[in-house]
Order: C-alpha cells, then sequence, then structure tokens
C-alpha cells in the first residue's frame, strides 16, 4: 500500500512537472490573453476556445533577438524600448506580438497596421519592399496571404482618403452601403465582413432602435422584447451581464432614449415600472435596477424642487429689480436647490437654465 | 488482472488529468500578467467631442478604424482594445452632439452619477476629447456637490479648446467660406448636426473665449466657463492633457476650412487674454502656415494641468509620462508664455486623428492604452 502510494506520489509529480512544462513552453510562445485577445472570455470559455499553439512558422526563431533590446525607464511606469531594431529583432517582435493572432482578419490587420507604421517611419524610401521582406522572414508560410492583406489595407487606405468629404454628406445608411460596397470589393466580401464586423454589429443595432422607436404604434413591451431578442442574439452572453457597466452604449439607456415621448406620456408608477422593466431586460443585474430605481426617485425630488424655483423665479424676475431681485434670487436658490445652487446661478448668468431643459426619463 | 490493468490506466489516468488542470491553471494564471497598461484603481469614462457619440463621420467616437471600442477590456467585451487590462472598467458617455458645456457638463455629470450609482462606484476619471475636455471640469464640480467630495481622481484631456478655437469664431462671424452656421458645422460632422438635441449657436459661443456678444445679456465663452469650472484639486485630484498639432496634406479632409485655406489658425503666441481678438486666448506669431494647430484648436490654447509626452515604443505600447518642461497650467486663463508657446512634447497629429478618425497612421489602441496606464499611475 505504501509502496502504491510512492508510485502514485512519483506519477502525480512527473505529470505535474510534464504538463507544467508544457504550460511554460505555451507560455512562452503563445500571447497574454487579456493583451490579444479579440473574443470575449470568461473562465468556461478560455477553456473552450483555448488559442491553439502557433504553428511552426509562427514561433519566435529564438528569443536570443530580443534578449538585448534596450530598454529606458522614462518614469511614470512607462518602459521604452530605445535605439534601431536589427532586422531580427524586428522579425522576432512581429512573431512574439502577433504571431498568436494571425487566424483571424483582425489579428492580420493588426500586425500590417503595427508594420507599416514602423517600417513608414524607419524606412520612408523603401518602406513597400521592407514590409515585404519583414513579413516574409516573419512568417513565410503565410507572407503572400499577408502582403495580398496589406496591399488590399493600402488601397483601401487611398480610397477613404480620396473619397472622406464625399461620403461625409452621405446619410447613415447611404454610407455603410457605399463603406461596405467598397469594401467588399477591395478585400472581398468575407474578409470586409469579418474585418468590420463590430462597426456592422453597432450599426444594426442603432438601426433596430431607431425602427423600433419610430413604431409608436405598437405597445412597448412588444417592441422591448423584439428589441431584447435582438441584442441577445447579436451581442455574447458576457457584454449582456456587464449591461451596467456601459454608459453611452447601455442597451437599456440607449432605448430609453429612443422612447422618451412614450414615456412622457406615461403615469409616475407606470413609468417607473416601465424603466426597470426595459434595465431588466436589457441585462441590468438587480442590485443595479435597484440603486437606478432610487436615484431616479431622487431625480424626481430634484425636478420638482426645480420647477417650483422656476415659477418661484418667474415671480421674483415680475416684481423685483436690481439688489433685492438678486438678494430673493440667491434666497430662493440656496432653500430650493440645495448643493448646487451656486451652479445653477452660474448657469443662469450664461443664459441656460437646466429645468426649462426637457427631461430624460430614465437617464438624467 | 484484466480489471487490476484497468484499474491502474484509469488511476493514473485520473492522476494525469488532475495534474494537467493544475497545470493548465498555472498556464492562464501565467498568460493573465499582460504588456499593456496598467489597471487603473477606479474606472474610466470618456468624454466625446463635438459630434455624435454613435456617428462621427460614420464611426463611433473612441473606436478604431475597425469599430473596436478602445475603452474596453478584451476579457468581457470582443468589441475592445487589446492593450487595456482584463479586468480594465471604462466606459463612454453619450451627451449632445452640439451644444454648449453647460449643457453637456451637466448631461455628462447625470450620465455619470447614475454609473457610479447603479455600480457602486466611489470615484471615477474622466478623458475627455476636444469639447468633451472642458465639458468633464463642469462634470467634476457637479459631482462634487452632490456627492460631498472629490469623486473625479484623474481628469484627462486630448485637443481640447480650453483657452477657445478662432474657427469657431471664424464660423459664427460668418467669415470666409462660410454663409450659414449649421451648414458649416455639417460639412465637418456631416448630419447629425441637424438633430433635434443640438443649440450649434450656443456650442460655437463656449468655444470662442471671450464672451461673444457683451450687450446679450448673458455671459458666454471659454474664459467664463474656466471660471466657474476652473483647475481645482478640489473636484479632481490630477490635471493633464496632450496637446497636438499637424500641417498640410496630413490634416484630414473632414476638417475642410483649414484644408480649403479659407483660415488657418495662428496658434503658438502668448498673450494675456484674447489680445488679438481671434477667438482664442493668446495671438500667433505671425506664421498661420506652421504645425501650430490641429485643424480645429491651436497649441496655445490645449493645455490643462500637466502636458503629458508621447513615447513611441515599437512594436509595445506606448506611454504617456508628464513633461515637466511647460509646468503645471493650474489657473486655466492665464497659462505663461511657455505654456502657450512650447512646442515641446506636441504630438503630430490632427484633431481627428486622436480618436481614430482614418486616414490615420496613428496607433490609437495603443494610444488609448498609453492613456489608461498613465491614469493607473496618479488614481
Amino acid at each position: 500500500m505504501r509502496s502504491r502510494n510512492l508510485a502514485t506520489s512519483k506519477y502525480f509529480i512527473i505529470s505535474l512537472a510534464a504538463t507544467a512544462g508544457i504550460a511554460f513552453v505555451y507560455s512562452f510562445v503563445s500571447e497574454p490573453p487579456a493583451a490579444e485577445a479579440e473574443t470575449p472570455r470568461n473562465a468556461q470559455h478560455i477553456e473552450e476556445t483555448a488559442p491553439p499553439a502557433p504553428s511552426p512558422q509562427q514561433q519566435p526563431e529564438s528569443p536570443a533577438p530580443l534578449a538585448n533590446l534596450d530598454r529606458q525607464n522614462m518614469g511614470e511606469g512607462a518602459s521604452v524600448v530605445m535605439g534601431d531594431l536589427s532586422f531580427e529583432q524586428v522579425v522576432a517582435l512581429m512573431q512574439k506580438h502577433h504571431g498568436a493572432d494571425l487566424d483571424t482578419a483582425l489579428g492580420q490587420i493588426d500586425l500590417i497596421n503595427a508594420l507599416l507604421s514602423y517600417v513608414r517611419h524607419q524606412y520612408p524610401d523603401n518602406w513597400r519592399e521592407m514590409m515585404t521582406e519583414f513579413l516574409e522572414a516573419a512568417f513565410p508560410g503565410m507572407a503572400t496571404e499577408l502582403v495580398q492583406l496589406a496591399d488590399n489595407h493600402l488601397e483601401y487606405e487611398e480610397w477613404r482618403r480620396l473619397g472622406a468629404s464625399d461620403l461625409l454628406q452621405l446619410d447613415p445608411e447611404e454610407r455603410m452601403e457605399v463603406l461596405m460596397k467598397h469594401r467588399a470589393e477591395i478585400f472581398g466580401k468575407e474578409v470586409a465582413e469579418e474585418l468590420w464586423q463590430h462597426q456592422i454589429r453597432d450599426y444594426k443595432t442603432q438601426k433596430a432602435i431607431d425602427n423600433l422607436a419610430a413604431e409608436s404604434n405598437r405597445p412597448l413591451d412588444e417592441r422591448l422584447e423584439e428589441f431584447s431578442t435582438l441584442v441577445h442574439q447579436e451581442y455574447p452572453e458576457d457584454v449582456m451581464r456587464n449591461q451596467s457597466m456601459a454608459l453611452g452604449d447601455s442597451f437599456a439607456n440607449k432605448f430609453l432614449a429612443a422612447t422618451q415621448d412614450e414615456l412622457r406620456d406615461m403615469s409616475p408608477h407606470e413609468r417607473r415600472e416601465t424603466i426597470a422593466r426595459t434595465r431588466r431586460s436589457l441585462g441590468y443585474n438587480e442590485r443595479a435596477i435597484e440603486n437606478l430605481a432610487r436615484l431616479d426617485r431622487t431625480r424626481d425630488r430634484r425636478w420638482e424642487a426645480g420647477e417650483t424655483y422656476m415659477q418661484t423665479r418667474q415671480e421674483i424676475t415680475s416684481n423685483y429689480e436690481g439688489e433685492e431681485r438678486q438678494r430673493r434670487l440667491n434666497e430662493a436658490r440656496r432653500n430650493l436647490l440645495g448643493a448646487e445652487a451656486d451652479i445653477i446661478r452660474q448657469e443662469e448668468e450664461a443664459g441656460y437654465f437646466r429645468y426649462q431643459q426637457e427631461r430624460t426619463y430614465g437617464l438624467h | 488482472m484484466k480489471n487490476k490493468t484497468n484499474k491502474q490506466i484509469f488511476f493514473k489516468a485520473k492522476t494525469f488529468l488532475i495534474a494537467a488542470s493544475l497545470a493548465v491553471g498555472a498556464l492562464f494564471s501565467i498568460n493573465t500578467a499582460h504588456a499593456g497598461a496598467d489597471r487603473t484603481t477606479h474606472p474610466v469614462v470618456m468624454v466625446h467631442g463635438m459630434g455624435g457619440f454613435d456617428d462621427i463621420l460614420g464611426y463611433h467616437y473612441f473606436s478604431d478604424t475597425y469599430g473596436r471600442k478602445l475603452y474596453r477590456n478584451c476579457y468581457w467585451y470582443s468589441s475592445c482594445n487589446k492593450y487595456l487590462d482584463s479586468g480594465q472598467i471604462g466606459a463612454a458617455a453619450s451627451m449632445s452632439p452640439f451644444h454648449s458645456s453647460d449643457h453637456r457638463g451637466l448631461q455628462l455629470a447625470n450620465a455619470v452619477e447614475s454609473w457610479m450609482i447603479a455600480n457602486d462606484f466611489q470615484h471615477v476619471n474622466l478623458v475627455g476629447h476636444s469639447q468633451g475636455g472642458m465639458d468633464l471640469r463642469k462634470a467634476a464640480r457637479i459631482l462634487h456637490d452632490r456627492f460631498g467630495y472629490q469623486v473625479v481622481k484623474v481628469a484627462y484631456s486630448i485637443s481640447s479648446p480650453h483657452r477657445g478655437s478662432p474657427i469657431a469664431k471664424h464660423v459664427l462671424d460668418l467669415g470666409e467660406g462660410v454663409s450659414n452656421i449649421v451648414e458649416a458645422l455639417a460639412e465637418t460632422y456631416g448630419d447629425i448636426v441637424y438633430g433635434s438635441d443640438n443649440d450649434a449657436n450656443a456650442a460655437l459661443k463656449q468655444l470662442i473665449y471671450d464672451d461673444y456678444d457683451p450687450n446679450d445679456g448673458t455671459l458666454t465663452g471659454a474664459k467664463q466657463f474656466n471660471q466657474n469650472y476652473p483647475v481645482s484639486d478640489t473636484y479632481a485630484k490630477r490635471y493633464a492633457s496632450t496637446v497636438n498639432s499637424q500641417q498640410g496634406s496630413n490634416v484630414n479632409p473632414a476638417l475642410w476650412i483649414t484644408q480649403n485655406n479659407y483660415f488657418n489658425i495662428d496658434g503658438d503666441g502668448w498673450c494675456t487674454d484674447d489680445c488679438s481678438g481671434d477667438g482664442a486666448a493668446g495671438k500667433g506669431d505671425g506664421e498661420k502656415k506652421d504645425t501650430d494647430d490641429d485643424g480645429l484648436v491651436g497649441v496655445n490654447s490645449q493645455q490643462m494641468g500637466w502636458r503629458t509626452q508621447f513615447h513611441y515604443n515599437a512594436w509595445g505600447m506606448d506611454y504617456l509620462t508628464s513633461y515637466t518642461d511647460t509646468d503645471y497650467v493650474g489657473d486655466i486663463n492665464y497659462p505663461t508664455p511657455t505654456q502657450m508657446t512650447s512646442m515641446g512634447a506636441v504630438i503630430n497629429q490632427d484633431h481627428l486623428d486622436m480618436i481614430g478618425i482614418p486616414n490615420t497612421t496613428f496607433r490609437i489602441r495603443n494610444f488609448y492604452g498609453a492613456i489608461f496606464h498613465y491614469i493607473a499611475h496618479y488614481d
């Protein structure tokens, strides 16, 4: 029994050492997930989609070229590589920073952009030739594909530069159509859609909100459900779980902003319920929903005080002038507006009256 | 015998799997350390300038050429900035595209207040581009007054017209090349200027240093705004900024007024207040066509708090550090001659490059990583 335990322990240690060794080697040839990942990850997702080990041509030839990099501490946590890099060092850095990401079009275009930035700066007279040389040396198995992508990228850059002013004058729908048409012509439809997948998705979401907001003849809850289904389909679980941490991008905030006219027409109770339902349906957690409901009530009180102040202000400005008017206005602001009385006075001097603005429920 | 062998194989396999999972755990723990920005202690909110949050020349504000958000980490989000720490919390606020900073600063304060309360945050950092860098000073003061303490840790501005922009005055004056104010803005920003929540006149008056119309009974302009919402450690722990400029064919064609030579800012001279009457504090040095503005804002208008210096880091993340040669701009209306005229640490990019609007060779994800890293050092 004792010898069996000993054998087991020995086997455990050997197994641990072997797998740790693999892990150790892997950690050198792969990029850190936080720095390089392009897909959302949680613990489960990491296990399911751990990046594949780089193919032989993507692996660093040797860490040796990077051993002698001249790093200088610039203070405030900044550490910068100084001096000119050798050809071998650039190749090793390309492999180190981009080698593990070349299985996606976005990973490839990141490499191209980084390389273009470098060669344009270092080799202004022959940057194009140098770009090809570096790609061939760093990723020989993919060089042809990468050079083609770089050529497409340069063609797109030039088209974008020449057409910027004209594009600007198109409405968003026309502009997106023209952009995607030209991107597809230059990169091919599949690559173009992969490269701009995030822009396409955001555009689609915004368009859905605009369309749903315009359909005020349909029940709000029905449109909310439709929108919720769309964003849950379009965006990964992780994005939906973190919605309370979004601000301008928050789907709930976007939906609330788009349906203000309907919220204004509701009774206070119905409005509160609708706002809570919107937040819940679009990814806010219960704690955030409760916290925000409490803030909404605080804001109700602020607006009530603000409206009272504006009435009082009207009376004061109609009946008093000069110093007496100012004294009474100051007193009204102090009594009704609390800590922000002085800021509100300065806003009024600038011609801005915050309580004359239209309130946006659930947002301000 | 066969049974025993099977058991042994099963046992060995089980032992191997346990060991392997431990090692794989170690692998991922090794990989969580990354070469990007340090994580800030408090979350970061990006504040957009003029133009739409969702649509600035067809792009989402604070996104790269491919629409990836510059302020989100890649652990939670697919649309993200790979240079941010996996636990970095960042978001972008949305305000009216064209309005005064009194209006936008209040909207920003309300949005940040909601965000903090929803998520139980105690402090935030604010990063504003262009007018957003002015809006955030107002928001910092409102948040202080509402919460009763200094809420904002680092207030950071990028290409902000803190002391006005001559372009704003040129447009309001209907100068050469301008026949209609709103149409002029649409030339640069597109159709979004026609939205219902805009007040183009208020937006432009905000960006002129002095009160544009002293006889209208109101006090507008950057100078008054700066007095009301100063650089003050009551409202934020640290203020810092980038200053940038560009000239010639590199300037984005969308900055049409500069490109078509209707108007060129001479923005690298010093004097008290707006002695030259061009709409911005300070004056020029007599040479308009040099690298003294970014297409919309002069160099002498942009520094708030510490100027930061950009360090290009080939193949790694770039960095920003405080540039001490120009010292600290604590009185936002009255910088020293050096602070208004120095070209030290000026980044050679135009106004729109700084938010990733193409065409730009600027490594925009890298740059925003550098901003987060700088903030992490001070928040």
